[in-house]
């Protein structure tokens, strides 16, 4: 009961702020764009009938069935790779506000924890499934919106771009909100227990820098130990629902569709050695722990924030 | 220690402490029924007495809005309100009074003497001295405790920075003692509020 009551009061402020919806939501909606109308502007039928007349002579039968299901291919790796990335992103702007939510909350959850029904771990639980609850509804939007803005880029509507494994996409939204959530508790724990509350602004953005940096780098030039980081671990399994092909930890995201057995018989790429799903959600669950125990570390440490040091 | 309890050590213990401070609610965009609702719902409280109280004190439009967005006077109505609609064993007011206008104070004292429980109250104002007779004071003075003392006798004490023979209670300053008593001295209940204790004695002492 304490847990769903603090879960409802946390979730109804966060779904009235509007800087999640602009941050989380609609400036997410805007790089969606970006990806299908701006970014994936030279992306045609046309530019890969040519790409694989270099590889397939065109005068072959079946030559139009094969650049059909390429197109197909084409297209619905290039969405689920700015699905992942756009996901990755929304989690960490959600992660902004919650720095500030918990670092004003300090004293108050002192004082909740104590003197209410709501005991420490049901209040946590129930901010936690506040956090998870808004990364899914942002999640729902941001796809939704994506399967039908590629669609109609890609296919004018008439076919849609649909993931192979929507409850797989959700489950990483939902886990990686769990990540989310504690990151940024231990991040605004960290500044309360400097007592410097001049850092916060700075601090409450580690979250988007490093969702930033290390999604880019694993997209583009990453590989092995820099995708198991909690970050490319969300995008990496977010991409591997979406898609359905394996995970191959030794390329960059962008090169992942090689894993893809139909369009590396085609174009005769490389073997590659596949990651098991599981490796990635244990390693996400472990990077999860880290954090939840830290947090716990310095919650017992902390001594809140008096309203004077906050109005300094 | 609260009723043999480390107070460090207390977890989801709801009905034993209510407090008016600012700091213990949460910073929040809902408007205060929603933050109201929440706290007294998981600290076991009366929300529709909350309603109540605030809509008679402050307005009904007080409860659509948010606790940045009130006056001084208004954010205390709510906080006290909050505190005294917990329903705790214990009930702790810091400035009950303070912003608040004349009726309001009035109105609010009634409320806190009506509702059940253990309320420790700090303030400054002597007024209440006559509508609290039963009421134990202490006198806190540069981080010390003096006291108890009921309010009919605070009533009848002067202070005094020159020793006297009828000393009742010797508050040591920074500066030197002061000495109550009911002989000589500027009676206390000639000031306004405590904190021209130190006005008067720097000024005639």
């Amino acid at each position: 009961m304490a847990v769903l009551r603090t879960c409802k009061f946390y979730l109804r402020s966060l779904l009235k702020d509007p800087y999640y919806w602009f941050w989380a939501v609609f400036f997410m909606l805007f790089w969606l764009m970006m990806g299908a109308f701006v970014f994936g502007s030279t992306m045609t039928k046309d530019s890969l009938r040519e790409e694989l007349a270099s590889h397939i002579p065109s005068s072959m039968p079946g030559f139009e069935s094969i650049l059909e299901d390429a197109w197909s291919k084409t297209t619905f790796y290039y969405t689920a790779g700015w699905y992942s990335g756009i996901a990755l992103y929304s989690l960490a702007s959600i992660a902004i506000g919650l720095v500030y939510y918990v670092y004003y909350s300090t004293i108050p959850i002192r004082y909740l924890t104590k003197y209410s029904r709501a005991s420490p771990t049901r209040f946590y639980a129930g901010l936690t499934l506040a956090a998870v609850t808004v990364s899914l509804v942002a999640a729902g939007i941001l796809i939704a919106s994506t399967i039908v803005m590629y669609s109609y880029r890609f296919h004018e509507l008439s076919k849609l771009i649909l993931p192979k494994n929507l409850l797989g996409v959700f489950a990483t939204t939902a886990v990686g909100g769990v990540f989310t959530f504690f990151f940024s508790t231990t991040l605004a724990l960290i500044v309360v227990v400097l007592r410097k509350p001049k850092l916060l602004g700075m601090i409450s953005f580690v979250p988007f820098l490093l969702s930033y940096a290390l999604g880019m780098a694993g997209i583009y030039v990453g590989s092995g130990l820099l995708h198991l980081s909690p970050f490319n671990l969300i995008m990496l399994l977010t991409y591997h629902y979406y898609t359905g092909t394996p995970i191959a930890l030794d390329l960059p995201a962008i090169m992942m569709w090689q894993t893809d057995p139909e369009l590396s018989s085609w174009l005769g790429t490389t073997t590659h050695q596949t990651a098991d799903p599981l490796t990635l959600w244990l390693t996400l669950t472990a990077w999860i722990l880290v954090f939840v125990g830290t947090a716990l570390a310095l919650l017992r440490v902390q001594k809140g924030v008096s309203v004077e040091e906050i109005i300094a | 220690m609260i009723d043999g309890l480390d107070v460090d050590s207390v977890r989801g213990l709801p009905g034993l402490v209510a407090a008016n401070l600012p700091e213990i609610v949460v910073s929040s965009r809902l408007p205060v029924k929603h933050v109201a609702s929440y706290y007294l719902d998981i600290l076991g409280g009366d929300y529709e007495y909350f309603r109540d109280l605030v809509g008679r004190l402050g307005g009904a439009e007080v409860l659509e809005k948010r606790l940045h967005e009130l006056s001084a006077g208004l954010r205390k109505i709510v906080l006290n309100a909050i505190a005294l609609a917990t329903k705790a064993k214990y009930v702790l007011l810091d400035e009950p009074f303070e912003n608040l206008d004349p009726a309001r104070r009035v109105a609010m004292l009634k409320e806190i003497l009506g509702v059940r429980g253990v309320k420790v109250m700090d303030t400054h104002a002597t007024w209440l001295l006559k509508a609290l007779p039963d009421w134990d004071t202490y006198l806190m003075v540069e981080g010390s405790v003096y006291g108890p003392l009921k309010p009919g006798e605070l009533e009848e004490l002067k202070v005094s920075r020159e020793p006297v023979r009828d000393v009742r209670i010797t508050i040591k300053l920074k500066t030197g003692d002061v000495y109550l008593s009911k002989s000589s001295g500027t009676p206390l209940t000639s000031l306004e509020s405590l904190d021209k204790l130190y006005e008067v004695l720097a000024w005639r002492y």
